[in-house]
């Protein structure tokens, strides 16, 4: 197989409205915040609008996408992704919505899927198949997320923690001359479903009277019900702490290089604390681990693309930069991949 | 595991550097002490040397001396 399948411009949409760490202190003034706010690493998140979408969010992404990147054709995208949590619709699919009001081609494949924080990488990996195996060329994949519309209201572990956002991220079959890329290479996938209950919004789909004993399903008593989003913190926390180091380790073999070949890490921006944690554990040197997150929170999916984008804004990733990316939570799941930036 | 084992163990949790910690250590009382710590003392316990110790069991504990003493007795 000669196909090769590159990320080739990243772009991305923030909601206006900002909602900084005074504003969360003054709004729960009971909770001792200043060390725990100070420690997750965010000092704002955006927020979206009442009557704001993640398609809006999507098509804003897009937009924005093809008016920085002037050589980007809105008639060469022949596929069509998006990852989200939070969609419209469950029925339709919202890809199918937002190919119609972008004004995509008709002749070409779009869809959703369902995935958090690893949702990033997973795309990656779908579009790098349909790419290899020569079903696509072109491959618009979006992460949105406003899952600020899932969060009760009180909840302010959550509210402080997570960012609405959406990221468009093309890949190709080609480069062009004088474009910094990176070239899609070998993928670590991972799964534990015994954690579904870990991070879960239970009223999210199909109800049925009988749903809570079907699961044997039970909240811990900081629980805001079932209407909402649910986070066992400490859980996921200790799922991170021991599967991602180990992933990090995975994803280096399967792309038959040493730790020492990688220049940049770039793992889901979950919040600083974990983060400095799962450095630590892993033994990687702190200029190597990228951070950014301080000024948009954790944004799910798209907190890797808002990331790449910015380490290659910065200047963090380079010609010839071996990037390992690495997505980890709601599911729970995870997916590692190494991106070798080169400039041709 | 020994006195010296654990406080090496311990201070590796910390944000702050350069913490001096002692047996006789009120270590809810250390600067940047919180529940963030608690969960990573908690998890590298059991990620590091397979011992599970409850929430419950460290913050009934006052000094370093009493959280080696509950986690040699697992």
């Amino acid at each position: 197989m000669n196909k090769q399948a590159f990320i080739k411009a990243i772009d991305f949409y923030l909601p206006e409205r900002v909602l900084d760490n005074h504003e969360i202190a003054r709004m729960y003034p009971s909770w001792s915040s200043d060390s725990i706010l100070e420690k997750i690493g965010i000092e704002k998140r955006h927020i979206a609008a009442e009557n704001e979408t993640t398609a809006d969010m999507a098509i804003s992404a897009v937009d924005n996408l093809f008016h920085n990147n002037s050589s980007i054709k809105k008639e060469d995208i022949d596929f069509f992704i998006l990852c989200t949590q939070t969609p419209d619709f469950e029925i339709p699919t919202s890809a199918c919505y937002i190919q119609h009001k972008l004004g995509l081609r008709k002749d070409i494949g779009a869809f959703d899927f369902n995935l958090g924080c690893s949702g990033f990488v997973y795309g990656l990996s779908i579009a790098k198949g349909l790419i290899e195996t020569g079903q696509a060329k072109n491959i618009l994949l979006v992460t949105s997320e406003t899952y600020s519309k899932r969060i009760h209201p009180e909840d302010f572990k959550n509210i402080s923690l997570f960012g609405d956002a959406a990221a468009a991220t093309l890949i190709s079959s080609e480069i062009s001359e004088g474009v910094l890329a990176g070239q899609i290479c070998n993928f670590q996938f991972g799964t534990d479903g015994e954690g579904y209950d870990k991070l879960i919004h239970f009223k999210s789909g199909i109800e049925i009277q009988s749903k809570k004993e079907k699961y044997c399903f039970e909240y811990s008593e900081n629980s805001f019900g079932d209407d909402y989003l649910y986070m066992d913190g400490r859980a996921i926390f200790e799922f991170t702490l021991s599967a991602i180091p180990k992933l990090i380790n995975y994803t280096v073999e399967k792309n038959d290089i040493e730790k020492g070949d990688v220049n940049l890490y770039v793992m889901h921006q979950a919040n600083q604390f974990m983060l400095d944690a799962i450095r630590k554990r892993a033994k990687i040197p702190v200029e190597q681990f990228y951070i950014s997150m301080k000024d948009k929170g954790n944004t799910v999916s798209s907190t890797i693309p808002l990331a790449l984008f910015d380490a290659l804004r910065d200047g963090s990733i380079k010609d010839s930069s071996n990037v390992l990316i690495a997505g980890f939570g709601v599911g729970l799941s995870m997916a590692g991949c190494l991106i070798k930036f080169a400039l041709k | 595991m020994t006195e010296t084992d654990f406080i090496s163990f311990f201070k590796d949790q910390l944000t702050e550097e350069n913490i001096d910690i002692t047996p006789l250590t009120k270590f809810k009382q250390i600067d940047g002490w919180d529940s963030l710590t608690a969960m990573l003392v908690l998890t590298s316990l059991k990620e590091d040397f397979n011992i599970n110790l409850t929430v419950s069991e460290l913050l009934a504990c006052e000094t370093i001396a009493d959280i080696i003493k509950v986690v040699n007795s697992k």
